[in-house]
């Protein structure tokens, strides 16, 4: 391939070029062939310039060390951890805090229609009733705690994300 | 030994791993592979502080992944993926593109608004001025494919695992990179 070859399959040697570069081990022939291929004079000129700029800054920046990232990763850990747990624990709160409405709306009920004086007796004699809605309410809260603290485990994400 | 998780996300293979702590092991992976990582971070996002912020975090999501065990050009073929993400997500938030520098390296001519460091040589700093111009002149997906082709020797696969691209569309995309890249590059600065 000559330099007025340059179309847009571009020039099969170029990755051997980048190895070449990369690795400073030139074979005569594909340094002949990258004087006459201008795909490869342009893979060449601008491998050479990154690869120089990369060396660069290499040797000119202080990277943040290996501690901070193992440090700020176990921070991060135990920070999920507390979030996890602490999101169970305000989704039992307001089913707890629903349950305590609901009991009050039923009791506000009772004295709206005038059964203030058989709250205390109709409490004793329907006993039997109220405790069966409240424990099935009970019941209802807890597998639904328990729904959400079972599905609330770290789920796979897209890398990055 | 057979191949065993532990918390940190590392797979022990054997015993001299398994005597090993999560954080030595990071520490190991880390010296071979960060370098490179903020370098290309650095070029594609134009801002060292920047780089230092995504290098952090790739590694920080590498450790929270449970990642199967892995030879260490696929480990660092991995984190390249996860940081190339991370760039995508801050230039698609916006903040990438307030904190780019590398357009406005492109305009100007005066290295004292630049983030270089002092200890370089005159014509060192002629020659980055120049590679981060032209960067600075190209799109971000443009950067990262250079980069990733001709510093890193990534062949196209590997390019497309890295950045979610097809592989038959990095061809074309890396040749029109690189005759744009071959046009902003002065050759007088370059050594070719």
């Amino acid at each position: 391939m000559n330099r007025t070859d340059l179309n847009r399959a571009g020039c099969a040697h170029e990755s051997e070029l980048v190895k070449a570069e990369r690795a400073g081990a030139w074979t005569p022939e594909l340094l002949a062939h990258a004087e006459n291929c201008l795909a490869c004079a342009q893979t060449l000129q601008i491998a050479r310039a990154l690869q120089q700029s990369a060396q660069r800054s290499h040797l000119l920046h202080r990277m943040p060390s290996a501690g901070q990232v193992w440090f700020k990763a176990q921070r991060r850990a135990r920070e999920a951890a507390i979030r996890r747990a602490t999101r169970s624990m305000r989704v039992m709160q307001f089913l707890g805090v629903l349950y305590a409405l609901a009991l009050a709306v039923w009791g506000a009920r009772s004295l709206v229609a005038g059964e203030l004086n058989t709250l205390t007796p109709a409490l004793k004699s329907a006993g039997g009733g109220f405790a069966v809605l409240s424990s099935l309410c009970a019941l209802a809260c807890m597998a639904l705690g328990l729904l959400i603290f079972l599905g609330d485990r770290p789920r796979k994400q897209g890398l990055g994300r | 030994m057979e191949a065993a998780r532990t918390i940190d996300g590392f797979a022990e293979t054997d015993e001299k791993q398994c005597a090993q702590t999560g954080e030595e092991r990071l520490q190991e992976l880390y010296e071979a592979t960060s370098r490179p990582l903020w370098a290309y971070l650095f070029h594609v996002l134009g801002r060292a502080d920047a780089a230092d912020d995504v290098v952090q975090e790739t590694y920080c999501r590498f450790l929270e992944r449970k990642t199967p065990v892995m030879d260490r050009a696929a480990t660092k073929s991995y984190l390249f993926r996860i940081a190339t993400n991370l760039v995508r997500d801050r230039f698609r938030s916006g903040t990438g593109k307030s904190e780019n520098r590398l357009a406005q390296m492109a305009r100007i001519d005066d290295s004292s608004h630049l983030e270089l460091p002092a200890r370089e040589s005159g014509s060192d700093v002629e020659a980055r001025l120049d590679v981060m111009a032209a960067m600075g002149q190209m799109k971000p997906r443009e950067r990262e494919l250079l980069w990733l082709a001709y510093v890193e020797g990534m062949s196209h696969a590997e390019i497309a695992a890295a950045t979610g691209l097809g592989t038959m569309s990095i061809r074309l995309l890396l040749f029109r990179a690189r005759r744009k890249a071959a046009q902003l590059l002065r050759p007088e600065r370059t050594n070719v």
